[in-house]
């Protein structure tokens, strides 16, 4: 057996131990050869060599045809929406905390329904109203139901300059939990961002925007709300 | 269509790119994924971050070069920033954060099985290659820990046959991953 054979055969897990120390014995580089295909070999046996990916995400595979659509590779980052985890949560808590008490500031949420140039999708728009720990900020988000998800684009004004290691970030509150939609900057202190959650619009209680490091060391600070008060 | 036309139309805008570039790379990119975080959800949203995150700064794809170590680079940055958030202690309200000076942030350097994810990415992509039933044969062998008899039982084919398509597929993973062997020794 040649050394190409040898390490197809070891590949598949067919010598012998005594078969490979015979052919190694004084050959230290094919030693270590058949060492680095054993390390192949693991990962054969390894989940993650046979479990499928998923397919694109909808929201993701939208919001790059938007972006294509624009002209561009660079607008607002978007994140995969739906999936509640531990730092959800986390912040989740953080949001009920400080957003009660951002209730008593927060100003009254008006709902307008406007029908969109030739789209038969309603849009609803939800006025953002800035808390207690941003008074300047202010905003709507603009919500479209699609087959995708729900396009949630956010015109924001008056929004601080996020310090080096902080951003701002998105949420739809379900059932009193937050979902996350996205994050994003806002360097220039206004702007567009277009974010997508995976939740159909009737189950979504209220729009959020925190601001938190990224880094997790200090908890998010509920900026803007805007509440469904009819949905 | 080859990898050097499609970054083209990748880095030309065309959204299309994406799903083809998703289908011929999205195992590879998965694979390192679930390997460096251990949580499938997690690695879902990983393998969706890192097209999305390669589709943003599609100007550095280069069509002169394989797009797989990119595509990997992006991926394992993207793990280690979810790992990292995963990785953070809950606090639950401002009080409980002064009471723990004011920082619930400590994080985990790296995840624990980053090390060999390059070679995952790899041996991902050298499987999916592989034709459909030399693939079968490879992962009952290896995955599933059937003997060749076994495999030839389960898929109703003679033993002869599952032989040869071990070796067959095998050596065409040899082929593929000789480089690995290589750069390792």
């Amino acid at each position: 057996m040649n050394d190409d054979e040898l390490i197809v055969s070891h590949l598949a897990d067919d010598t012998a131990v005594d078969e490979v120390a015979n052919a190694t014995a004084g050959r230290p580089e094919l030693a270590a050869e058949l060492e680095a295909v054993e390390t192949e070999r693991d990962l054969l046996g390894d989940e993650a060599t046979w479990v499928a990916p998923p397919p694109l995400s909808e929201s993701i595979a939208r919001a790059i045809a938007d972006e294509a659509t624009d002209g561009g590779h660079d607008a607002a980052t978007v994140a995969p929406a739906g999936r509640r985890n531990s730092v959800d949560r986390r912040v989740g808590r953080n949001l009920r905390w400080s957003g009660a008490a951002a209730l008593v500031a927060a100003a009254v949420v008006a709902v307008v329904m406007v029908v969109g140039g030739n789209s038969p999708t309603p849009r609803v728009e939800l006025e953002l109203a800035g808390t207690e720990h941003a008074p300047e900020a202010s905003g709507t988000a603009g919500v479209v139901r699609t087959d995708g998800g729900t396009r949630i684009d956010l015109d924001l004004q008056g929004m601080a300059v996020p310090a080096d290691g902080e951003l701002y970030h998105g949420w739809v509150v379900v059932v009193e939990q937050p979902v996350s939609i996205g994050t994003f900057h806002m360097r220039d202190g206004s702007g567009t961002v277009v974010l997508w959650a995976g939740v159909d619009w009737d189950h979504i209680e209220a729009v959020t925007v925190t601001r938190e490091r990224l880094d997790g060391s200090s908890a998010a600070i509920t900026v803007l709300e805007a509440h469904v008060e009819e949905n | 269509m080859s990898d050097r036309a499609l970054i083209e139309r990748f880095r030309s805008g065309d959204a299309d790119a994406v799903r083809t570039l998703y289908e011929r790379y999205g195992g590879g990119v998965y694979s390192v994924a679930l390997r460096a975080l251990g949580d499938r959800s997690l690695a879902e949203e990983a393998t969706q971050a890192t097209f999305l995150k390669a589709w943003r700064s599609a100007d550095r794809a280069e069509p002169d070069r394989d797009p797989a170590p990119w595509l990997y680079t992006i991926a394992r940055r993207t793990a280690i920033d979810l790992w990292r958030r995963e990785s953070r202690r809950p606090t639950s309200s401002y009080d409980e954060l002064d009471a723990e000076g004011g920082h619930g942030g400590a994080l985990v350097s790296l995840p624990p099985s980053l090390e060999q994810a390059w070679s995952a990415f790899e041996v991902r992509q050298a499987v999916d290659g592989l034709d459909a039933d030399e693939r079968a044969v490879v992962r009952l062998q290896h995955f599933d820990g059937m003997s060749h008899s076994e495999i030839a039982e389960k898929l109703g084919v003679p033993i002869g046959t599952v032989k040869s398509r071990s070796h067959r597929a095998h050596r065409r993973l040899a082929a593929r991953l000789g480089h690995l062997a290589e750069e390792d020794s």
